[in-house]
């Protein structure tokens, strides 16, 4: 006979189970809320942390494109890099430069760590401090040379100190003092033939070119680092001044090596007024190889890694450092500034035309428009 | 005959003992699941906030210690701001504002620097018990002969200044004779636009308050105030806070002051414990355990 169910029968099986859903529940929702702050916690350090390497990505971006022209920034103005993504991170920056006076660079970078939605979750800031670091380039002759150099022909070298005067370089030279040099400064020989024109006379077993050298070796590689244009080996004919269609000076053209003699071609008239935006553009050029030049038009500094072939028509105004040899080519060359061979001697005559102008204000001011930023001395970093 | 009823049926005393023990069976393992909830839910109330303590310490110590600079010198120098180190210390000099200069100054003295934004940057407000590094500038187109100059400060008053063309909120700071030391620094060589730092010396160090073992930081000769805690107790070697200095190389270096002049990177190990104890299942009662190691690099150490 089947057993009837009785109403009040009923077990406390079911509150029971309720009652341990519950207290289970809770221990889950206790175990899930910690371990939810603690990745919370993570994840905040992990951001802090990518937020400090996004602000240092600021501080190197802009010493990396650092850009001659923030030199010339008032005391107290400054120039914003804008938010930079880092590649497809959800990292950013935004990096400032300020001038603090005429040769000290506040550079401030914040680093941004953001979720999907755009929501900031860290920010960092770190600061440097550079200064413009002109290198210390004692030249004292229209040529220096480590080696024996040979002249001859009708070379003109002259070591008087003549400021040039074409284009903008009487009003970039006024006032500024001249100190007249030989025209050839050597550790080894000079031989002459020919009708050589050497004014200042040139000096022989020279030991104070040891230590030229040495400061140029030490520069060498920052003015490489600093290059405005890098040109393999080769021969190079036609370069001039160039403007963009803006009528600014267009410094991505390769050819452009400045204007130190207000070229017409890249001059901009507007009104009664004309202007040569290239005037003030003095790059450091760097062949990376043997280099001839033909007929072109620079000012700066030319770097040559190899053997440096003067060509005629070829004019230069600042700073010529030659890793190898320094031959004259045929036709007419002129040079204003002065002229090293780092290692080696000038190995062909210096026959034909070719002048030689010592300028001490043709030097420094292409050394120290190129003057590259450097942290100041054992306290740059700053941390906001 | 008395006629049974069976809905008036009592319990027997069998049935009632059965249900008592079954009663008695169920309140003790609600009782275990409860205690066990309030055990993990200690435990991991406890291991939250040890770990919460360790990345606080991971953060603060770095953000202490990577302004600092070490001179190029091969003995510790008055430029090297560590100026002493142990496993479980470090005297150094921590920076605390960053400003610039308004103008060259009129004496030896004092000096006018701006805290104006964009021009500063200030951890806290200086006070008489700061110093201060002062840069100065021999050839202004080189970096070769700067040198910062060192001085204490005898006095902080606000002010106002005129620096790159416009009205700007400063201080005057008073140095303590003999002020910048004019023989050597000229101060007339001091430029507008350059940098000062202030800062005050500090001792981070591991010690002991209240039974436990805690970071402490003292500022000057005052008090040891803990910052990060409580630390595991040392054992086996292993300290709660434990500092450990590398050269350029990665080559750990003993804990000295002659080779102060070699550090470049300091790891910081943190061995933390919970602040109470608590008892997990099949487990004595005792405190969690926890570490976290990170390191900084000196960003005014040299490339070397």
């Amino acid at each position: 006979m089947p057993m009837t169910r009785r109403s009040d029968e009923r077990g406390i099986a079911l509150i029971l189970a309720v009652f341990a859903l519950v207290v289970i529940g809770a221990l889950v929702a206790g175990v899930f809320y910690t371990a939810q702050l603690e990745q919370r916690s993570g994840g905040n350090a992990l951001a802090g942390q990518q937020a400090a390497d996004a602000a240092q990505s600021g501080i190197d971006y802009a010493i990396a494109n650092w850009n001659n022209a923030w030199t010339t920034m008032g005391t107290g103005n400054s120039v914003t890099i804008a938010s930079t993504q880092l590649g497809t991170s959800p990292e950013y920056f935004n990096a400032t430069v300020t001038a603090l006076n005429g040769f000290t660079y506040l550079m401030t970078s914040t680093g941004q760590v953001k979720n999907g939605a755009g929501t900031v979750l860290a920010t960092r800031a770190y600061g440097m401090i550079y200064k413009k670091n002109i290198p210390t380039l004692n030249v004292q002759s229209s040529v220096t040379v480590a080696g024996g150099v040979s002249v001859g022909g009708s070379a003109d070298i002259n070591g008087n100190d003549v400021p040039p005067t074409a284009g903008g370089w009487s009003s970039t030279c006024a006032g500024q003092p001249t100190t007249n040099q030989p025209a050839i400064r050597t550790d080894s020989s000079v031989s002459t033939h020919g009708s050589p024109t050497l004014t200042g006379g040139t000096v022989s077993n020279d030991t104070t070119v040891g230590t030229t050298i040495t400061d140029v070796n030490q520069a060498y590689n920052t003015f490489i680092n600093s290059a405005n244009v890098t040109i393999p080996s080769g021969t190079i004919t036609g370069a001039d001044p160039a403007l963009n269609a803006s009528h600014v000076c267009d410094r991505t053209n390769t050819s452009n090596w400045g204007d130190p003699e207000y070229k017409s071609t890249a001059a901009y008239t507007v009104g009664a007024t004309t202007t040569h935006p290239c005037a003030s553009y003095y790059p450091i050029i760097h062949a990376t190889g043997d280099l001839k030049v033909t007929g072109d038009i620079g000012q700066g500094i030319l770097l040559v890694d190899g053997n440096f072939t003067s060509g005629g028509g070829f004019t230069f105004y600042g700073l010529v450092i030659v890793k190898g040899s320094i031959t004259k080519g045929a036709g007419t060359s002129n040079f204003y500034g002065g002229l090293l061979s780092e290692s080696a001697s000038i190995t062909d005559d210096l026959t034909g035309t070719i002048n030689i102008q010592y300028s001490s204000c043709a030097i420094n001011t292409a050394v120290s428009q190129s003057a590259v930023a450097r942290p100041i001395v054992q306290r740059p970093f700053i941390q906001y | 005959m008395i006629a049974r009823i069976r809905s008036t049926r009592g319990f027997t005393l069998i049935e009632t003992l059965i249900a008592l023990v079954l009663l008695g069976l169920v309140s003790v393992v609600i009782y275990r699941m409860l205690i066990t909830t309030q055990r993990v839910t200690d435990a991991q109330a406890e291991r939250g906030d040890l770990q919460v303590n360790l990345r606080a310490g991971a953060l603060v110590i770095p953000n202490e210690l990577r302004q600092i600079t070490i001179g190029t010198g091969t003995t510790l120098d008055t430029i090297s701001d560590i100026r002493a180190v142990t496993d479980t210390s470090i005297t150094y000099r921590a920076m605390r504002g960053f400003y610039t200069i308004c103008a060259t100054p009129a004496s030896a003295t004092t000096l006018t620097v701006t805290n104006a934004a964009g021009f500063s940057s200030e951890y806290r407000t200086p006070t008489t018990s700061d110093s201060a590094f002062v840069l100065w500038e021999g050839d202004t187109t080189k970096t070769s002969d700067d040198a910062w100059v060192q001085v204490g400060l005898a006095g902080v008053s606000s002010t106002t200044c005129t620096y790159a063309g416009a009205s700007r909120s400063a201080y005057t700071f008073t140095f303590m004779s003999p002020g910048i030391p004019n023989a050597a620094f000229p101060y007339a060589k001091i430029q507008p636009g350059s940098p000062v730092r202030t800062y005050e010396t500090v001792l981070l160090s591991l010690y002991a308050s209240g039974g436990q073992q805690w970071i402490g930081m003292q500022v000057g000769s005052g008090t040891m105030q803990p910052v990060v805690g409580p630390l595991a107790p040392t054992t086996g070697g292993l300290y709660g806070f434990q500092l450990t200095y590398y050269d350029s190389t990665g080559t750990a270096l003993a804990a000295s002051a002659a080779n102060v002049p070699k550090i470049r990177t300091i790891k910081i190990a943190l061995r933390g414990v919970t602040n109470d104890q608590v008892a997990l299942a099949g487990r004595t009662r005792s405190v969690i355990k926890d570490s976290l190691v990170t390191y900084v690099t000196l960003r005014n150490a040299p490339f070397n």
